[in-house]
Order: C-alpha cells, then structure tokens, then sequence
C-alpha cells in the first residue's frame, strides 16, 4: 500500500527573506552583514496611524484645509459624542467629504526579523536577506502575506478567545496570533477589528474564510475545515516560538519561522526525503475519516484495502480505508 | 523496452505497466497532488515524477528503459521525466467509435460531445447556510484539502453521487443497442458500497432501450487508449481489465420479460411502472430474452449477463432521480448488494 508522506514542519537551510520599507528610507548594514532578529536595518519617518472621523463629524474650530491636534485635545462631535485626538497629529479634511485625522511622522526602525546574511537592496525600499527557516505547512490559507510577532494562545475555550485578544497585554495589533484549535467568525472579526497582523488556527468554518477573504486578512489554518484539533507536534513548535518574528506567506501555504543555523538538525543526520513509503506496522498516521478525521495515531495492523489505528487516547483501535490517510513525519 | 502509462485524475492515478510485451499490471494510486499537503516537499512535477520513478523502482524498471505515456483530466501533469506522448482525456473520449464512455470524477462528466462540469457548491447545497449546512460546506471545502478523500458513510456518497447526477446534460440521450462504459475517478475510488457505482451508472443513463453496461474501476479505458495511441501492440483486448456489468434496459414503463437459458427453466418475468428490478444472469452460452413494452415494442435479443446480469429500469423518461425516491433508492440497494454478495 503505497501512501505519501506528509511532512508538517520543514527545515529550509537555504532561503531568502524581503524586509521591506513602508516608505523609502535609509540603510544601516550594507551587503554580506551577518544581522540578527533585533538588529536595525535601516529606518524612515512616516505617519503610522491614521483615523477615519464617522460620517457627520463636525469638527472644532477647524477654519483652515488641516489643522494640528495635540493628543487628548477635542477634536470634534459626532452624534454628540466628542472624539478626541488619541495621538499628536493633524486632522484633515478629505475631498468629497469627510475627515481623517493623521499622526505625525515618525521614526520607524526596521528590524531583520531573522538570522542571515544581507544579499542585496532594491533601492532604499528593500533588503535581500539569505537566512533560514522551519517551515509550517499550512492546510489552507488565505492568499496574502504578513509578517509580525507570534503570540501564541494556550490553546483557550471558545467562552475565552475573544478576552484573551482584547486583555494581551501588549495589544495584538501588528501580530501574528496563534488563536487555538478552532476559531468562529466572531472571533476573527474581533481580531480584525483590532488590527492582527495574520490569525493562525488548528481548524474553522468555511465561513471564516469567506470573511477573511472579503477583508483580505491573512488566516492560516494548519489542519482543515470543520472542528478538529491543532497536532500537538505544531503547537508545541508554535510554543517554542512564542514571541519571535514569522512571516506568513498564504501564496504558499507557508509559516516560515526564522531560526540559527544551530537549531536545525546537523546535515549528516537528516534522513531520506522520501515522498512515498509503503504503510508498515508503526507508522504514525494522520486520519482523514469520521469519527477521528484529523487526528493521528499509530499503525496497527495493515490489512488489503484498510489499516488499523491505535489512538493514544484511549488506546482505541479504529480501522480506516485506504486512501483516507497520509503517512505523518 | 518497458511501457508505463499513467492516467492522471482529480483524485487518483491509474497505472498500466508492461514491463515487457507479454506482462500487463494495472494499479491505481488513489493519492493526487494538493498544495495544502505537500508544496513545502515538492511542487506538482516533482510529486508525479517522484511517483512514478517510485514504481520503476519497486518493479525493477530502468528510467532509462521505459517509456512513459500520460493522460489525464483534462490534461495530464507537466512532467519532469521524459514522455512519449501525453494526452487529455477528452481526445480520447472523442476518438472512442465503438464504444460510448461515460467519464465521470468528483469534476466533471464527459460523454461524446459533452463537457459538464461542477456546479456552485451554494446551488448544490442551498442559498441559505445553517448550522447544519457547516459539516456538508466543510466536507466540500476539505475535499479541496484532500482530494483523494472517499466518503466514509453511505449518506456522504450519496451527496457526492446526488451532485454527479445534477451534472447530467439534459439533452444527453444513448443509442440503445450500444456499448456503455462507465469510467473515470468516481468508479476508480474504493468507495465502501460498491452497489452505488451501479445506481448511479443507472440513474445516468438517458433514452430508452437495451444497454451493454460496462464498469471500469481502474480508468483502463484511458490508459488503453493513450497506450494504443502510442503502440497499438502494446495493448490486446479493451475489456479485458473492465467489468461487464450486463443488460441494462430502459422500458419507460411497465414491461414483460422471458428469459430462457436452455436448461429447462425459463422465465417469465412482469415489471410494472415505476420500479428498478435487477435479475442475476452470468451463463456461458448466451440466453434467450424477450422483452416487450409500449415503449419499446417487442426486443428479441440472446445476452450472457455479467457481473450483475439484467437491470430492468420501468421509471417513465424524465422521472426524478433515485437518489430523491427514498424506497426505489433502498429497493435498489438491496438488489444490488445481494447480487454482489452472491457472486
């Protein structure tokens, strides 16, 4: 019985890594610097907040086209609700209507996320960076890319997700959220709402997708559709990696987390990359079939046109048709 | 020189390996390439490649001795090992003169001069999402995932099977008398109840009369085709690797039938409207059988059966599917299950 093997996380020994500005700016290193995570880059100035005033915002003693606003000066009243400035900026009135109100320009520092080599710039827009990564194989995602910090959830009950976005004590805005083994809409909207970076999840609803695509918000789901839990070898990983800067990449259904050279497993002893194996006794396997679609288990017995599975859980046995399943390493 | 052609579906590969001109091998590798699965491995290329170079390998077959045919829905896979011919299936449905093939996967249907494909899974399921609509859109939407999924209960079969049959041109008709085969991923997959793959070849078939039902569950017919497009003597007879099911007849109402196999114990059989009645018929020398309807007038013909032998379908043309007469579809079940197990 000739089955592929599924491999969730991979080593890339060799890869390269765009940082890039958001406006231009100026470089710190130069070509073949050695930089790690926390190292600057470069930096640029620009406005790094914006606020779009609700429809029917009269503003106070606005005469000219703009005007600058302290933080916590009144900026005007909608509905009788007065808004003021959450941050020293310049509020604006927009063409056709409308207001923003813009933060001052300021210093922004861009970090190299990774542990590598600088390999060339675009201009002053953008650095090349040779580095390496472990790969987390994403079973879908949503086609966009982020980059940000991993703050990985303990896995918390549905009553609890939402309180665990909004009290992370240092705001989930820019972040890359490990939310837990299943999501529902609501909760993707909230992190949305508060500006995640990319959400990343055991498993969820079809219906979360179609929100996450409306919005262009990058979500990731590691394991399939439907309520199925997050494989303890990717969120032990996930946790391992707790606050360090990733970069999703929903193109390719990839999380690529940055790692040392020293963290990847010596070159002699990685084993054959085998893409096929014929199933054998001992062989962990990922099921793909009610009532235990998506867990794994350990090949039991192989018979002619099924395999039998023992789950840990329980030490239960459960037979399972060929081909729903993959051969796990 | 060695010959492997493989036959490259939605959620399958068929092989056909003749390591020289006498030995014929058929296997299917029910796995395909999915990007959720294994694009941090391989890309699509590579996955086939590595594939079959696995099967050269496993039978002791040289890369550099054989020859490498493909086919496939629509189109085979680019590859990154060297191919004699590659083709799409829809060719060699096309070419098909003897025979009408019935191509049917999880895609899309292709008969002569048809091409349909799948429908919006929003029409197929309904407009308007509950909760309980959320495990058959997530079933949808895995199978996206996991395309080689075959569906573990015979309710998800017949969901599968119930959108097949809303693929069905509506002015697709057969010529009865002709030589049917069903084939493709639908009837290649290892489904648990193989007496749906002839409810649905069943439910499939349009126009009234005598039809010569053949089941291909390894996708042989493409792979004798593409092959017989390279080497016509690589390959002997087309049936040789596809079930003859038997007769199955369309009277469009009700109808009477005998039977006489020449032993003494002939058979006089009354069908009325309405009902799918299966009769087990596999003999050496052919039977005698007479059929009689308003329909179809008076049909003399001598028929061998086949696996299951003759299946008398009385429904009106343009009656509903079996899949939505709760009864018919479980009287057929039973027919077919107990043919198959006393085979």
């Amino acid at each position: 019985m000739l089955v592929p093997v599924v491999k969730k996380i991979t080593e890339n020994r060799k890869c390269f890594i765009e940082r890039v500005f958001p406006v231009g700016g100026v470089w710190g290193v130069k070509e073949g610097d050695f930089v790690e995570p926390f190292n600057s880059l470069g930096d640029c100035r620009f406005s790094q907040n914006k606020l779009s005033l609700p429809d029917g915002f009269k503003p106070v003693d606005l005469k000219t086209p703009s005007k600058f606003y302290y933080v916590d000066t009144l900026l005007g009243k909608a509905k009788n609700e007065k808004i003021f400035a959450p941050y020293d900026g310049t509020l604006k009135e927009i063409e056709g209507g409308g207001f923003v109100f813009e933060e001052n320009e300021r210093k922004y520092v861009l970090l190299s996320g990774v542990w590598g080599n600088v390999k060339s710039f675009y201009e002053n827009m953008s650095a090349l960076i040779e580095t390496q990564t472990k790969d987390i194989l994403l079973a879908s995602s949503t086609k966009f890319h982020a980059s940000g910090e991993l703050v990985v959830f303990p896995n918390p009950s549905d009553v609890l997700k939402t309180s665990y976005l909004e009290n992370f004590v240092k705001g989930i805005k820019g972040k890359i959220v490990y939310i837990g083994d299943y999501v529902s809409v609501d909760v993707v909207k909230r992190a949305y709402e508060l500006e995640a970076s990319a959400l990343l999840v055991g498993s969820a609803h079809n219906e979360v997708f179609d929100f996450a695509k409306e919005h262009n918000f990058p979500i990731g789901i590691f394991c399939g559709f439907g309520r199925l839990k997050t494989s303890e070898e990717i969120y032990k990983f996930l946790s391992s990696v707790s606050y360090r800067y990733v970069f999703f990449e929903g193109e390719n259904n990839l999380l690529r987390i940055p790692v040392r050279v020293e963290d990847l497993n010596p070159e002699k002893e990685v084993s054959e990359n085998a893409v096929f194996k014929n199933i054998e006794q001992g062989m962990t396997v990922q099921i793909l079939q009610d009532p235990h679609f998506g867990q794994t288990g350990v090949v039991d017995t192989v018979g002619e046109s099924s395999i039998f599975v023992r789950f840990s859980v329980d030490n239960i046995i459960a037979e399972v048709r060929y081909p729903n399943f993959f051969i796990v390493e | 020189m060695s010959l492997i052609t493989a036959h490259f579906d939605v959620s399958g590969v068929s092989f056909l390996i003749k390591k020289d001109k006498k030995s014929t091998e058929i296997l299917n590798f029910p796995y395909v390439y999915s990007k959720g699965l294994f694009s941090n491995q391989c890309d699509e290329s590579d996955f086939y490649s590595k594939l079959l170079e696995k099967i050269m390998i496993d039978r002791g077959i040289k890369p550099s001795t054989c020859n490498i045919v493909t086919c496939g829905f629509i189109e085979p896979p680019n590859l990154n090992i060297k191919t004699k011919l590659s083709v799409g299936v829809v060719d060699l449905i096309e070419k098909a003169d003897e025979i009408i093939p019935v191509f049917v996967n999880n895609s899309a249907l292709i008969t002569k001069g048809y091409i349909s494909s799948k429908s919006d899974i929003r029409e197929y399921v309904g407009a308007e999402k509950s909760e309980s609509d959320f495990g058959e859109f997530n079933d949808i939407a895995n199978a996206a995932i996991f395309p080689q999924l075959v569906p573990s209960d015979v309710s998800s079969q017949i969901s599968v099977d119930t959108e097949v049959y809303g693929r069905i041109p509506k002015n697709l008709k057969f010529e009865s008398g002709r030589k049917i085969i069903f084939t493709g991923g639908r009837f290649s997959q290892n489904i648990l109840d193989k007496e749906l793959n002839y409810i649905l070849a069943l439910d499939m078939l349009r126009g009234l009369g005598v039809f010569n039902i053949y089941l291909d569950t390894s996708n042989f017919f493409s792979l004798y085709r593409a092959t017989q497009l390279y080497d016509k003597e690589m390959v002997g007879d087309l049936f040789e690797y596809i079930e003859d099911s038997g007769l199955f007849i369309r009277t469009g109402g009700a109808c009477e039938c005998l039977l006489s196999t020449g032993v003494g114990d002939d058979k006089f059989i009354e069908i009325e409207e309405n009902k799918v009645f299966v009769l087990p018929l596999k003999v050496e020398n052919p039977a005698k059988v007479s059929i009689k309807s308003r329909d179809l007038g008076t049909i003399d013909l001598r028929a061998t059966g086949g696996r299951i032998g003759l299946v008398f379908d009385t429904r009106a043309s343009g009656s509903g599917s079996i899949y939505s007469d709760v009864k018919l579809f479980n009287d057929c079940i039973k027919q077919f299950e107990s043919v198959l197990k006393g085979n």
